[in-house]
């Protein structure tokens, strides 16, 4: 026996050395690749209490995967087990290599508690991987991509958890040697398990020869697993942590500033794979192919060739493809993502409604959209290709500030009878009410705007609206990717509210909204911006705003993309609609809140035609035409367009009004 | 291949129109663009010279010192260069612009084709093609939408209207003037926007280019707003015949019918 553990000793460190070798050699190019490319990031290692303790929530908390009930449990199941394991693991590595090595005589209690947990943990990974296997054999739910990889992966942790019982059971049969420790009664499973399967009365060499069996099937599963996860999808057990870690720590976020004065740039927006940054390649090493971004996405639910999921893979595999030039730092030889029969097409890119929905719901926190708006930058800034209809869109704002074309300086013609003073007239104001192009121009949006003028005079706010110094907030160019129109819309903004200096800016639209509060700061306007849903509840609570009629019919609230999900505002307009809501609850539909499906304007899709798949408007109506409710109330003008629209279209007879004209109609 | 385009600067039709006294109307706030029409003739321009492989487009302007910026539009969608004819004159009479227009031209070089639009939608006078290839005596066709030019041979489309479309064959150089349908103007792509702020602009006054600014005999007397168009009537609801019944009345109320 001696010389057997002395052949088992050398084959043990042969195979450790060459499988942690291995495995190094691969996350270390993988590193280097992540280093290696050109994009600047611009991340802050700042508020590291707060980065721990996010970490710990989503991967120890599992706070973040468990967002989708089962599949969540299941993830969680999995992942304690396979953690529990790994001690245990690394012992019988060491172990192997000398036979000395024996924690159990050190540290027996530690030890022998730890074996017991480990012990119950790792057959819940059996669970875990039983319910992956219905969901993969049986649910199949069409965003999960049906790979052999993740057939494998369940395979690779299968043999490793059932070779653990197996070894664990075993060792509770085999008495201790003279010096050794005793492994009776610490396996609570797997003395069960290794029970059923009628090898207790066996020679004690019989169960030897099968315990070394087991142990090179264990050993040699896990090796393997490890030199294969660098290269395959289940990367993300190595690059989720740290991607969790640098996450935007905020849900408010801008487009990144591109810097146009740059006259040594050669290009705009992202071209080429290699123009990402680090962390847009740790994004790309954390996706495990999950497919929840593709389950919410508005494009994908209505056939469009958009997959958020598709979109990170693809350029996952672009990276790859162009590894040898990135590591060269050949930047010149890699191949531009959208080519003549690229994985990435066109009509992908023009898709998204920039809603967010993936990013929200990413349970490893990948920055979708910030591909999309560089793509798009460079489609437009860089070649002029983009659809046609966006030609006059751009135009019209180019030369009357505003999407339609209509005339610059009818900007306040909605509001000529009403009293509604200038910031010119009234610098003064508390508030600066930055009306937007909807609210100015389009005959919906000017309804709104005038409901909301008379529930401002009402509560008595002291405002004021810029009017014809007013330009369109720059969120349609920019989300379009005409980042040099939107930054001339942007600087022209900027420097009339400089000269203003607000205390406030009022915002009924929620892209003015997003675009001021978060994206003005980097062109030098910080200012606090409110939304009508906030001010309007704090005038109700400050006892401004007195209700005379309640409505008495159900009611149910549309998100905003980007009131909601961009800026986390659910809760405000839904205190005030409880107000006005008579006797009744609100009716929720079934996706709302944070999970709210986008009316499909936003993303400057308003201004593009839709002619792949299904109309999102009219998926989001069918929705809401089927909640129960007698009215629908929205909080942007352009949901309220879109929903109108896809109401009519599915025939349905339910109103729709935005809340500025519920209040409006309720303290008539 | 040398092509030059004669583009003028006028206001946005999107603009409201402040009328200034009698005869003028306030430029102040008031946005410029290249005339649409003229940028078909631009973009068929930098068409030909693309495909020709060699040459240039050269823009030639007849407008106020302001019109340079505008200009700049026009060399970001692939003219090579300007010339600007300064004229103040915001109605000056198409006879002398046309002069201007020639002189410039010819003080540049030697036109293989020139490029107008049809009709400016400023004034809408429609008469820079024609009076160009006048002073030049050059053949010239208007309202082409389509055009194909080949060994000293143009073949120009136009709809003339009941359907029907009109195919011309004249020697070049010609002057054409543009309409839609013969192209679709590209949108600038932001490199070209900056390199158009560094492409040269020469700058003239009608007197450098012998032409003295006339006593105009085509001025005009008076400038009204149009009259705003009174709102369309929705009918209201009701059945179809009582919807009928309702416009019937209306159209006879009107005096219509």
């Amino acid at each position: 026996m001696g010389s057997y553990y002395i052949v088992k000793s050398i084959i043990m460190l042969a195979a450790l050395a060459g499988a942690f070798g291995l495995f190094s050699v691969k996350v270390r190019h993988l590193y280097r690749l992540m280093v290696s490319v050109e994009g600047k990031s611009g991340f802050a290692l700042d508020r590291v209490g707060d980065r721990i303790r996010e970490t710990i929530a989503d991967v120890l908390g599992q706070r973040n995967v468990r967002r989708k009930t089962w599949a969540g449990w299941a993830h969680t199941l999995i992942f304690f087990g396979f953690i529990a394991v790994q001690p245990h693991s690394l012992e019988l590595m060491i172990n192997g290599v000398c036979p000395a090595f024996e924690p159990g005589l050190v540290i027996p209690g530690i030890y022998s508690a730890y074996l017991y947990i480990a012990d119950i943990l790792a057959p819940l990974v059996l669970v875990g991987l039983a319910f992956a296997l219905y969901r993969r054999t049986v649910v199949k739910p069409p965003y999960l991509t049906m790979g052999k990889e993740a057939n494998y992966i369940i395979l690779f942790t299968s043999v490793i958890i059932i070779t653990f019982m197996l070894i664990n059971g075993l060792q509770s049969l085999m008495p201790a040697g003279e010096h050794g420790f005793n492994y009776e009664n610490i396996f609570p499973v797997s003395s069960v398990f290794i029970s059923l399967l009628g090898v207790s009365g066996a020679s004690l060499s019989a169960l030897t020869v099968f315990y070394e069996i087991c142990y090179y099937i264990h050993i040699g599963t896990i090796l393997g697993f490890l030199i294969y996860i660098p290269g395959s999808k289940h990367l993300h057990l190595l690059a989720a942590v740290p991607n969790v870690f640098v996450k935007p720590l905020e849900r408010e976020k801008a487009i990144a500033k591109s810097d146009l004065e740059d006259e040594d740039a050669e290009t705009f927006g992202l071209t080429k794979v290699s123009e990402t940054n680090w962390m847009n390649v740790l994004n790309f090493y954390a996706c495990t192919e999950c497919g929840r971004c593709e389950e919410q996405c508005p494009a994908s639910g209505t056939d469009k060739p958009l997959s958020p999921k598709k979109l990170v893979h693809d350029l996952k595999e672009e990276l790859f493809e162009n590894s040898g030039a990135i590591l060269a730092k050949d930047y010149e030889a890699v191949n531009p993502i959208i080519r003549d029969d690229s994985r990435i097409k066109e009509d992908e890119i023009w898709s998204c409604t920039t809603c967010r929905a993936c990013e929200d719901i990413c349970p490893v926190n990948i920055q979708h959209l910030d591909f999309m708006f560089e793509i798009r930058k460079q489609r437009v800034l860089m070649e002029a290709q983009f659809p046609p209809e966006l030609v006059e869109t751009f135009t019209s704002l180019e030369n009357q500030a505003n999407p339609w074309g209509f005339p610059a300086d009818s900007r306040a013609d909605w509001c000529k009878d009403m009293d509604v003073p200038l910031m010119a007239d009234n610098p003064d104001a508390d508030i600066l009410w930055f009306v937007g192009c909807a609210g100015s121009f389009d005959d919906k949006g000017k309804e709104v705007s005038r409901a909301m003028a008379r529930v401002l005079q009402k509560a008595g706010v002291n405002f004021a609206i810029l009017g014809p110094e007013e330009v369109c907030n720059g969120d349609m160019a920019r989300r379009a990717g005409n980042e040099y129109l939107a930054q001339m819309l942007i600087m022209q903004n900027a420097e009339v509210l400089n000269r203003y200096n607000p205390k406030k800016i009022l915002t009924g639209c929620p892209h003015c909204y997003n675009t001021i509060r978060n994206e003005y700061p980097d062109f030098g306007a910080s200012y606090e911006v409110v939304n009508n849903t906030e001010l309007i509840r704090q005038l109700m609570n400050e006892g401004k705003l007195n209700i005379k009629k309640e409505r008495m019919e159900k009611m149910t609230f549309h998100d905003s993309c980007y009131l909601g999900r961009w800026n986390g505002i659910v809760q405000a307009p839904r205190d005030v609609l409880d107000r006005i809501a008579g006797n009744k609850d609100l009716i929720e539909l079934e996706r709302s809140g944070y999970k709210g499906f986008c009316c499909g304007a936003g993303g400057s899709r308003m201004f593009m035609e839709e002619t792949l798949g299904k109309r999102i408007n009219n998926e989001r109506a069918e929705e809401v035409a089927g909640s129960g409710a007698d009215a629908v109330v929205s909080a942007c003008p352009f949901c309220l367009t879109m929903l109108t629209d896809g109401l009519m279209e599915t025939g349905s007879d339910m109103k729709i009004k935005d809340i500025a004209q519920i209040v409006d109609e309720a303290i008539g | 291949m040398q092509v030059y385009v004669c583009a003028k600067h006028v206001p946005d039709t999107a603009a409201n129109i402040k009328i200034k006294g009698e005869n003028d109307y306030d430029t102040t706030g008031l946005k410029f663009v290249v005339n649409p029409y003229d940028e078909y003739g631009l973009e068929e321009a930098v068409r030909l010279v693309e495909k020709a492989g060699k040459g240039e487009v050269v823009i030639v302007t007849v407008g106020p010192a302001q019109a340079a910026n505008t200009m700049r539009s026009a060399l970001a969608m692939g003219a090579a260069r300007g010339i600007l004819v300064k004229s103040d004159d915001k109605f000056l009479d198409s006879r002398t612009a046309a002069r201007a227009l020639k002189a410039a031209i010819e003080k540049d070089g030697s036109p293989d084709m020139i490029f107008t639009g049809k009709t400016s939608v400023d004034t809408e006078g429609s008469q820079t093609p024609y009076r160009v290839a006048r002073e030049f005596d050059f053949p010239v066709a208007n309202e082409i939408s389509a055009l194909e030019i080949q060994d000293g041979k143009a073949t120009a489309e136009r709809e003339i209207g009941g359907g029907a479309r009109e195919v011309l064959e004249m020697s070049t150089p010609c002057v054409i003037g543009a309409t839609k349908g013969l192209n679709e103007p590209r949108y600038p792509k932001f490199p070209d926007i900056m390199k158009a702020k560094k492409k040269e602009i020469k700058e003239f006054e009608l007197a450098d280019l012998g032409i003295d600014a006339p006593a105009s005999d085509g001025a005009p007397v008076k400038l009204e707003p149009v009259p705003e168009r009174s709102g369309a009537k929705i009918m209201q609801g009701g059945s179809v015949r009582e919807s009928v019944e309702e416009l019937v009345k209306t159209l006879k109320d009107s005096k219509v019918l």
